[in-house]
């Protein structure tokens, strides 16, 4: 499979000012710090990781809607590269025919005041893409697609509960087909019974228009079901990169197998025995020398704390930024719900 | 947008669309249960009548002057004589003058015995409508005598026909004015809440600047500025300008703290995404969500409009006679003597009261509509 984008080195600082107006910058926030990641043509990549670990802008960042601060991004389009990076805003209108971003939120993404026809098939009238009937007909096609009515388009968005509005807010996305997608926690939002559907949706939406999605979640079950590769971000760094299984089962990063253990079992009897990180998340604005995750790991050591460690290849496929990633015996999620199973009685609950 | 398709059109013709009020209805309906603020509306409403129609209703041209009732008192309307008859047709007492046996003065007396009818849609003094339209019919008036409801100023000038000259030009400078500020407020506060960085840091300094300056001086300074050589209409148009250059300053800062809360909400950066062009995200995105709350303003800031120019006017800063309006009008009612042998002099006053009360009203009534938390 070829790469459909390729990030190299981006990051995202957000800086901080002190005063109202005429504050000096005292410092950064990096929300993204040197993130270097392909994403294949047609494939599911996750992004999984803690709140505040920089999933969020990482994605944004991709369709420049927050502005990176350093980094190269390159979209192999039908044979041509585009440098994101250098787009003008013109540029970046094109572009984004191409790139689109489903939100979390199906209540603040939608405007209240639109109809859903005119929400939708915006994008197409702006662009010039279409009009008048052929406009009609390519909305009313996309929200077929999407499993909505189209008798329905003339509604406004506070008519519909939460699944039909990511219904429309993915039909938006998708109505200048677009091959790329961000898909920016798109189920979280949502009851359990309805991010399945959501979740079925996106997948049959990718295998007929030949979607890429870039897949922000922090439902590891939900990842496990929707995606082919894994990327673990912790503190603005990507940890840990591998295809699904190989990442859950195999874990080489003591975080990702913190993640791992804390993925819950459907038994209410079942005591879960996370492994617990010790202490809290860093500040962002004043990362830790050395291995990000040093200061919560339990097998860190001196060179952890001195030395900050590559996302280098350990296997197929797999990358991790761990120093001792292939001497640590961790458990993948397998081995957690194994313990969970074969606890004795008397240790549960 | 509104283009549909003849296939979908039948399909939506087959669907029986519920009864989904618009948000304009929902307010109205809110609005509607404001018992002032219906009031207030409808004496809004008789208000921009009678600025429409201003020569029409007045029954004499405001420059008119009737030579033998000088300074004379509000002439009431009967319909019951002294006798105790009854009159269909409602009329005035006529006046004559008579010597005052003391100070050997003419004074108006009313002479009870002699009735005049008044008639609507009479002929009278000839006008232009509009500067259109050249008629001389008038809504009422008298065929023999005078009628003079307001009374008369020490000239003998209708009191009533200026009054509501007046109330067009008071009303005209209130709206404009607030047309004006809104325009500018808009623009200015967009450009601020929209673009941010710089361009907000520039323009909310200067609207702190002029908002610091105390508004009374700051007008005196700016009428004084104006040629004294003006015609009275080149004045109006200036006063409505300045006034509306001070005015923006409070709109400017609602749109822009607006935008700035607006910008960042996830739909607008969809429509970014959809490829809008900024002014159709600020038109069509970003203005419909806070334009309730502009027209709240809107209607809390013509009576400040309105109240400026009377002030200015009182002060002989602002319209100058023979221009009308409300505040030309209280001039004349400046000193003591005239208040305490003419009162009728302050019934411009009232219009203004009215007026600004009227509107409060409606502000309060919207307010209360466009607020979705309202019971």
């Amino acid at each position: 499979m070829t790469a459909l984008l390729e990030i190299e080195d981006l990051r995202v600082h957000f800086p901080i000012k002190s005063g109202a107006t005429f504050g000096r910058v005292t410092g950064h926030v990096r929300a993204v710090d040197g993130v270097s990641i392909d994403i294949r043509r047609g494939e599911t990549l996750g992004l999984v990781g803690e709140s505040g670990s920089g999933k969020t802008t990482l994605g944004r960042a991709v369709l420049r809607v927050v502005e990176p601060t350093d980094g190269r991004m390159t979209l192999h389009l039908d044979g041509r590269d585009v440098d994101i990076r250098a787009l003008d805003r013109r540029g970046l209108r094109r572009i984004w025919r191409h790139m689109q971003l489903i939100f979390q939120d199906p209540y603040a993404s939608l405007n209240p005041r639109m109809t859903v026809r005119d929400i939708i098939g915006e994008s197409l009238l702006v662009n010039g893409i279409a009009r008048g009937a052929d406009l009609e007909a390519r909305v009313v096609d996309i929200v077929r697609r999407c499993g909505l009515d189209a008798e329905h388009l003339g509604r406004y968005p506070h008519a519909f509960s939460g699944g039909q509005r990511q219904r429309i807010s993915i039909a938006r996305a998708l109505v200048m087909r677009p091959e790329f997608i961000v898909c920016d926690e798109p189920i979280s939002a949502l009851d359990v019974s309805i991010q399945a559907q959501v979740l079925n949706l996106l997948k049959t939406l990718q295998e007929d228009l030949g979607l890429t999605y870039l897949f922000i979640a922090h439902d590891l079950a939900a990842v496990a079901y929707a995606c082919d590769r894994v990327a673990v971000m912790y503190l603005g760094q990507i940890v840990e990169l591998a295809d699904t299984r190989d990442l859950y089962y195999t874990p080489k990063h003591p975080y990702t197998e913190a993640l791992m253990s804390a993925i819950p079992v459907a038994d209410p009897d079942a005591a879960l025995r996370p492994v617990l990180l010790p202490g809290e998340r860093p500040d962002p604005s004043n990362p830790p020398p050395g291995c990000r995750f040093h200061t919560r790991c339990r097998y860190a050591d001196a060179k952890c704390r001195a030395e900050m460690p590559t996302l280098a290849p350990i296997g197929e496929g797999h990358r991790v930024a761990c120093h001792y990633a292939s001497v640590l015996k961790l458990a993948g999620a397998r081995e957690h719900a194994d313990k969970l199973a074969n606890a004795p009685a008397s240790a549960r609950i | 947008m509104t283009a549909i398709s003849p296939t979908l059109g039948r399909v939506s013709g087959n669907f029986q669309r519920p009864d989904v009020a618009s948000q304009w209805q929902l307010m109205w309906w809110r609005f509607k249960r404001h018992r002032m603020a219906v009031i207030g509306l409808s004496v809004l409403g008789l208000l921009l009548f009678i600025s429409v129609f201003a020569e029409f209703i007045a029954p004499y041209s405001p420059l008119q002057r009737s030579k033998t009732y000088l300074g004379g008192e509000p002439m009431p309307i009967h319909f019951v004589d002294s006798q105790g008859g009854f009159h269909p047709r409602p009329f005035v007492y006529a006046r004559v003058n008579k010597r005052d046996p003391v100070t050997l003065r003419l004074l108006p007396a009313v002479d009870q015995q002699k009735m005049w009818p008044i008639e609507l849609f009479v002929r009278g003094d000839t006008y232009k409508l509009w500067g259109l339209i050249e008629s001389d019919l008038h809504l009422f008036g008298v065929k023999e005598g005078f009628v003079h409801f307001f009374g008369t100023d020490y000239l003998g000038r209708d009191q009533f026909s200026r009054t509501m000259y007046a109330t067009r030009v008071s009303m005209s400078v209130g709206i404009v004015g607030v047309t004006v500020s809104f325009i500018l407020g808009t623009i200015i506060g967009g450009i601020a809440g929209y673009f941010g960085g710089l361009a907000d840091l520039l323009i909310m300094r200067l609207i702190e600047f002029i908002r610091s300056i105390p508004t009374l001086p700051l007008w005196l300074a700016l009428s004084a500025a104006l040629p004294r050589d003006w015609t009275s209409l080149q004045v109006y148009v200036a006063i409505t300008i300045l006034l509306a250059l001070i005015g923006w300053t409070h709109l400017a800062r609602t749109v822009r703290s607006k935008l700035l809360a607006l910008r960042e909400e996830e739909f607008v950066i969809a429509a970014r995404l959809s490829g809008c062009s900024d002014a159709r995200l600020i038109g069509r995105h970003l203005l419909p969500s806070f334009l309730s709350f502009l027209i709240v303003d809107l209607t809390i800031a013509f009576p400040e409009v309105l109240l400026a120019e009377t002030s200015l006017s009182f002060l002989g800063l602002g319209l100058r006679e023979p221009a009308e309006s409300w505040g030309v009008l209280l001039y004349a009612a400046q000193n003591i003597r005239s208040i305490a042998h003419m009162p009728w002099l302050l019934i411009p006053g009232i219009f203004v009261i009215v007026a600004a009360l009227a509107f409060n009203f409606i502000g309060d009534g919207m307010r209360d509509a466009a607020d979705p938390y309202a019971k």
